[in-house]
Formats: structure tokens, C-alpha cells, sequence
């Protein structure tokens, strides 16, 4: 089967993910996408997306316990895989490898 | 003090978004957290209209059914009754009692203009929701989004569909009906009357009934 790229905002998603680290659920990644990318993210759309990532096992999801804070709904908890891992570091080098020498400026770049 | 989230955007989130605990316990965290009334209505909107075209992705059979139901109802509708409401009742009987009581009022002119149409395309669009909704309501939101994104598509271009196929006249009755009566009408009084027409014909329509039942199985 032809391999499928993560798009931005999945690679996104999944290191929003990484960096949030234990207790990664809906707010805190939202929070971290508009800090320190810079974009505001709907809830809405992180847990479309997470749910995308996790039917192809780069995520896995558990529920926590229902809080009163929370009109007694439990928390959504995310956890990117070991698959997850190796598919944002597969990104990772894709990007590299386009940007390297990029940048150079006999490439005719500002 | 516990705030509590805006009624009627958690009502229309539970009754048209996503049945996702953990998004609505987020909800309403941020809300609690220091959100704003805005934030919480822009994220339960945003909800609903990703939900439905998440669920509008996962069953494209049963979406393009009700594109199709919606625009049959519709069609049947204008054919049957609505122009004869439209013409004959509204504008015939009902304006000829305007004139007499008022003779030419400005109200009287855009009565026989405009405001006749008012009621047929309400009556139709509230219809052909209701059936979508009453057919579909295992997914009501995403089939009343498929079947209203429809109509305002072919909304928004009619005039480039009309170009393209030649005029007016080129046609069918009663599509021309809704192309030129009901549709010009509500393009001018609020582009967003008719999708919430729709919306509002299947969220009475949607309630789970035996008829539901079995035509989801269908």
C-alpha cells in the first residue's frame, strides 16, 4: 500500500502531543499548538485529527476519571505510539531534505 | 460560583454535534477556565459542522440519499402546492384583498413582489427538512448539512446554471419554480434563512420513530 504522508496539521498534532507529554488531551495540545506554533486549533478539529491519527496507530487514547470541573465528563488521554515517533522523525527528514539548501543564496533565494 | 456553558449552544451541541464526552467535558473546562461566551459558541459550532462532515465522509451513500429525498420533497412540494400557494392564494385572493383594503400601499406592492413567495419557500424548505431529518436521524445533522449545502450550492451558481443551459425557459417546472420565485426571493431576504429553515424542519423532524427505523435499514 502506497505510504501516506502526515499532513501539517496531523505532524503538528502528534508533536503537540510529544510535547505536552502526560495528561495530552483536548486543552492542553489546543494551548500548545497556539503557543508555540502560532495556531489556533478548534477542539473540534484536534480530536477529528487525533482520531485520524489513531486509526493508523500513531496515537492511543485512554479515558480518565470524570471531574466535577468538567460537568463530570471524563478526560480523553493521548499517548503517540512508538509508531507515531518514527512517522513525525519520517517528516522530520522529509522537510530537512527539501530545506537543505534551500536557503543558500546562489539558489536564487532572498 | 460554577459557571455554567451557554444553554443554547450546549443544547444544540448535544443535539447536533458529535456524541464526544471528551470534547464537551473540554468545552466546558475552557468555559470555566476564563473562555468567553464567544469561545465557547465559535468551538460548539465548529463541533458540529466538523462532526457533520466527518459523518457525511463515513456514510456518502446515505448523504447522497438525502440530497436526493430533500430535493424530491422540495420539488414535489413547489409542484404540488407551493406555486398554487404562491399564485393563486397569496397572489391572487389574498392580494386581491390588500388592494382593496389598501389599494396601492407600499406594503401592497411588495406583497405582490416579494412577500407572497415568503410562505411557500418557508413551508417547502421546512418540509424537505423534516423528511431528511425524519429519514436520516441516525446522523441528522450531517444528512441536513449534505441535503442544505445543496441547496445553497445550486443557490449561490443558478444564475451562471441558468446562463450555461440557455434561460428560464429551458427549465423544468416546478425546478423553475424554486429557481426563480422561492430561491431569488430568499437570496435577497438573508442567504441564511434557507439552510436554517432546513435545519430547523429536520431537527423537528429527527426525533427516532419506528419510520426512521426502518428506513435507515433500507
Amino acid at each position: 500500500m502506497r505510504h501516506r504522508f502526515l499532513t501539517d496539521l496531523e505532524l503538528m498534532v502528534l508533536l503537540a502531543t510529544l510535547r505536552v507529554g502526560e495528561n495530552a488531551y483536548g486543552i492542553p495540545i489546543a494551548r500548545e499548538l497556539h503557543d508555540t506554533a502560532g495556531r489556533n486549533v478548534a477542539l473540534a478539529v484536534v480530536y477529528a485529527t487525533l482520531d485520524r491519527l489513531e486509526h493508523r496507530a500513531l496515537v492511543s487514547s485512554s479515558l480518565g476519571e470524570p471531574t466535577p470541573e468538567r460537568g463530570g465528563r471524563a478526560k480523553r488521554v493521548f499517548c503517540v505510539t512508538a509508531k507515531g515517533v518514527r512517522e513525525a522523525r519520517a517528516s522530520q527528514r522529509a522537510f530537512s531534505a527539501l530545506w537543505r539548501g534551500v536557503l543558500e543564496p546562489s539558489r536564487g533565494m532572498p | 460560583m460554577t459557571r455554567k456553558a451557554p444553554r443554547a449552544a450546549a443544547a444544540l451541541l448535544d443535539l447536533l454535534g458529535p456524541q464526544h464526552e471528551a470534547l464537551a467535558g473540554d468545552l466546558l473546562e475552557g468555559y470555566r477556565s476564563g473562555r468567553s461566551k464567544a469561545w465557547y459558541w465559535r468551538e460548539a459550532l465548529t463541533a458540529i459542522v466538523v462532526a457533520s462532515f466527518e459523518d457525511i465522509r463515513a456514510h456518502k451513500v446515505l448523504a447522497a440519499r438525502s440530497v436526493v429525498v430533500g430535493w424530491s420533497a422540495l420539488l414535489l412540494f413547489f409542484l404540488v402546492a407551493g406555486d398554487f400557494l404562491s399564485r393563486q392564494i397569496l397572489g391572487g385572493w389574498v392580494l386581491d384583498q390588500l388592494i382593496v383594503a389598501f389599494g396601492s400601499h407600499p406594503f401592497v406592492m411588495l406583497w405582490a413582489t416579494t412577500l407572497r413567495f415568503l410562505p411557500a419557500g418557508c413551508i417547502g424548505f421546512l418540509i424537505s427538512g423534516w423528511l431528511v431529518g425524519r429519514l436520516h436521524s441516525s446522523h441528522p445533522a450531517a444528512m441536513l448539512t449534505a441535503f442544505s449545502g445543496s441547496v445553497v450550492t445550486l443557490f449561490a451558481f443558478s444564475s451562471e446554471i441558468v446562463a450555461l443551459i440557455g434561460g428560464p425557459r429551458a427549465i423544468p417546472y416546478p425546478l423553475r419554480s424554486v429557481f426563480f420565485m422561492e430561491l431569488s426571493f430568499f437570496w435577497h431576504a438573508g442567504f441564511m434563512a434557507v439552510p436554517a429553515f432546513i435545519l430547523l424542519g429536520g431537527w423537528w423532524g429527527s426525533s427516532t420513530s419506528p419510520v426512521a427505523r426502518v428506513a435507515e435499514r433500507l
